[in-house]
């Protein structure tokens, strides 16, 4: 492997962007296709749909209330006789707009992190590697739901607590690969041309331990969208009156004995497809741009 | 490896302070006071200061965060987290990760030796369908059908002094469990069968087939077997998040646990309880963790620890 490594590099050309041959083993990937098509899917559904269905997801019909699926009412009404259909359309785009922001939020913060520590060492790297290691130790949720009792939620305090929680792993994984990149012969090279250490952090390293930031961070964003679900699950997450999927199936758990089963289905199912979607993207990025995936397929 | 696991028992207590520390700082970070609280906002300075020192908060923050640390711990409240909530917790996480372990070594296994098979197509769909349910909608569903259409299980609740014995106890267990168990095998079968399928490619399984060792024999003592180590590992780091969904869990199936208490804490918004269990569900992923790398020593004899 090593052999294999040292005689390939001088055919890869030194480029700032990420590899073109990964760029066509994700372009290559059926993975990578489906879970953009269902984001997409969902994402029109969620921002689109609401321009051609024009059904409030707010307005009460107490007169319609708990109706199940029809002809009229595709999703069925809630107990409140909300149209079902209007408030998934709606539950969306809050929802994947934290959920997406937040995990870009985390990862360019755990990138950052991951940078500093790696390449300052000595005691910055100890000190933020204990953090790390701290918030990854522990259940998310609970200092998630501690600061979101305490900075009371909208979107933006949510997507701050999302972010300041989940930053850990992608900062841990960047800085294990700058340590691999500190050491090889080309960053010895220019330090030995002179180099400052924010010449070589912008032009030797930061390129090379961009595609490990992306395949940790393509790998964050389900895990952010499953937390920010499970806060708003327990009521802790995105604030009403806006409907969210996850506090969506929330009220529907009251109606559970009344057999109100389109209540949870439609959410639950848009979240289930969401996920999914999420996890075939990031296995789609981590086979393309791992390269020992790629050894192993070529 | 007796050392290894003190320095390891040791490096725990240190993170375990730095939490206790985050957590009372947190409390700090409360808005208001809590003597404005108690006393109202029109208060004399004098009854001010009385109830400041009655509560200890003249203190230096050092001695009040020892008096904290001291009144999560040593309390009464504590001492019923550790001997009720904490229990009921441990035994959702514990059977589920046991579980969990368990269904992806088979599924796994019978991915590796039945490649594209119908078996294997089958396995991958559930394993990422399953995957993809949060928890909480997963609990949800199956308490509809099985425990409110099907009527084979109890929808929710738990065994306590109304319905003692193993029977009651199982039946309210396999709903949780397998809620937890299926949601987290997706992605530890994964993770295995491709370190399986990585240890194929090792030089001792090209020895083992020289050697005329049967397929089954090289994948299951050879590949399999150096494949858990790293699934131990992995097993030790997924803690935390399935005890996000242990919390959850036990909200939405009515387990008097340690997650369900301290949600029921912050939604009355009693810091106190709040930060108490907070604090314990933390001691138990941090000392799990410790024990998933005790359960690794044990099982690879080459790791020396000095």
């Amino acid at each position: 492997m090593q052999a294999s490594t040292t005689m390939a590099a001088p055919e890869v050309p030194f480029s700032r962007s990420l590899g073109s041959r990964q760029r066509r083993a994700l372009l290559a990937h059926p993975l990578w296709w489906v879970g953009l098509m269902i984001i997409v899917a969902l994402a029109v559904f969620s921002f689109v749909g609401p321009l051609f269905y024009h059904v409030s997801p707010i307005a009460v019909h107490p007169y319609i209330s708990d109706s199940p699926p029809s002809a009229h009412h595709l999703f069925g009404t809630d107990v409140l006789g909300r149209d079902e259909l209007s408030r998934v359309m709606w539950g969306g785009q809050g929802f994947m707009l934290v959920g997406f922001v937040s995990a870009i939020c985390a990862s360019v913060l755990g990138t950052g992190v991951g940078l500093l520590s790696g390449f300052a060492g000595g005691l910055t790297d100890r000190l933020l590697m204990r953090v790390a290691d701290i918030f990854l130790g522990i259940p998310q949720l609970v200092p998630l739901l501690l600061f979101d009792v305490i900075f009371l939620p909208n979107d933006f305090t949510m997507i701050v607590i999302l972010a300041f929680t989940s930053w850990p792993l992608v900062s841990r994984l960047v800085r294990a690969e700058v340590l691999t990149v500190r050491a090889r012969d080309y960053v010895e090279a220019a330090v030995a041309a002179g180099a400052s250490r924010p010449r070589i952090l912008r032009r030797h390293v930061l390129p090379n331990i961009l595609s490990t930031s992306l395949v940790s961070a393509s790998g964050q964003l389900g895990q952010t969208v499953l937390i920010l679900a499970t806060a708003s699950y327990l009521g802790f997450g995105l604030p009403p009156p806006n409907p969210n999927w996850a506090s969506m199936v929330a009220d529907s758990t009251q109606y559970l004995t009344g057999g109100n089963w389109w209540l949870f289905l439609a959410p639950g199912l848009a979240f289930m497809f969401l996920q999914v979607s999420v996890y075939f993207i990031a296995d789609a990025v981590r086979e393309a741009f791992n390269p020992r995936a790629l050894q192993g397929a070529s | 490896m007796g050392r290894y696991l003190l320095v390891r028992l040791g490096e725990a207590v240190v993170t375990l302070l730095v939490i206790a520390m985050a957590i009372f700082g947190l409390l700090h970070l409360i808005p208001g006071s809590p003597v404005y609280a108690i006393l109202g906002h029109d208060a004399t300075p004098k009854a001010v200061a009385q109830l400041n020192a009655l509560l200890g908060l003249n203190l230096p923050i050092w001695d009040q965060f020892g008096r904290w640390l001291q009144a999560t711990l040593f309390s009464a409240q504590g001492g019923q987290v550790l001997t009720r909530l904490l229990p009921v917790t441990l035994e959702l996480l514990g059977f589920s990760s046991v579980i969990a372990f368990g269904l992806a070594c088979v599924v796994a296994l019978v991915q590796v030796l039945h490649p594209r098979s119908l078996a294997d197509r089958v396995l991958t769909a559930l394993t990422y369908g399953f995957y993809g349910f949060p928890a909480f909608w997963l609990g949800l569903v199956l308490i509809w059908l099985v425990g409110l259409e099907l009527l084979w299980l109890p929808p929710n609740g738990w065994p306590g002094a109304l319905q003692p014995g193993l029977g009651s106890w199982v039946v309210h267990l396999i709903m949780p469990v397998a809620t937890l168990a299926l949601t987290t095998v997706g992605g530890w079968s994964r993770y295995l069968r491709a370190s399986i399928e990585e240890a194929l490619q090792a030089d001792y399984v090209r020895t083992a087939r020289a050697k005329g060792a049967s397929e089954r024999r090289i994948l299951v003592r050879h590949a399999f077997r150096n494949s858990l180590l790293p699934l131990i590992t992995l097993t030790g780091i997924s803690l935390p998040t399935l005890m996000n969904s242990v919390i959850v869990v036990e909200v939405i199936f009515y387990i008097p646990g340690a997650g369900a208490g301290f949600l029921q804490a912050l939604d009355g918004l009693v810091f106190s309880t709040a930060t108490t269990i907070a604090f314990f569900l933390a001691v138990v992923t941090v000392l799990g963790n410790v024990v998933a790398d005790a359960c690794y020593s044990l099982a690879d004899p080459r790791i020396q620890y000095n």
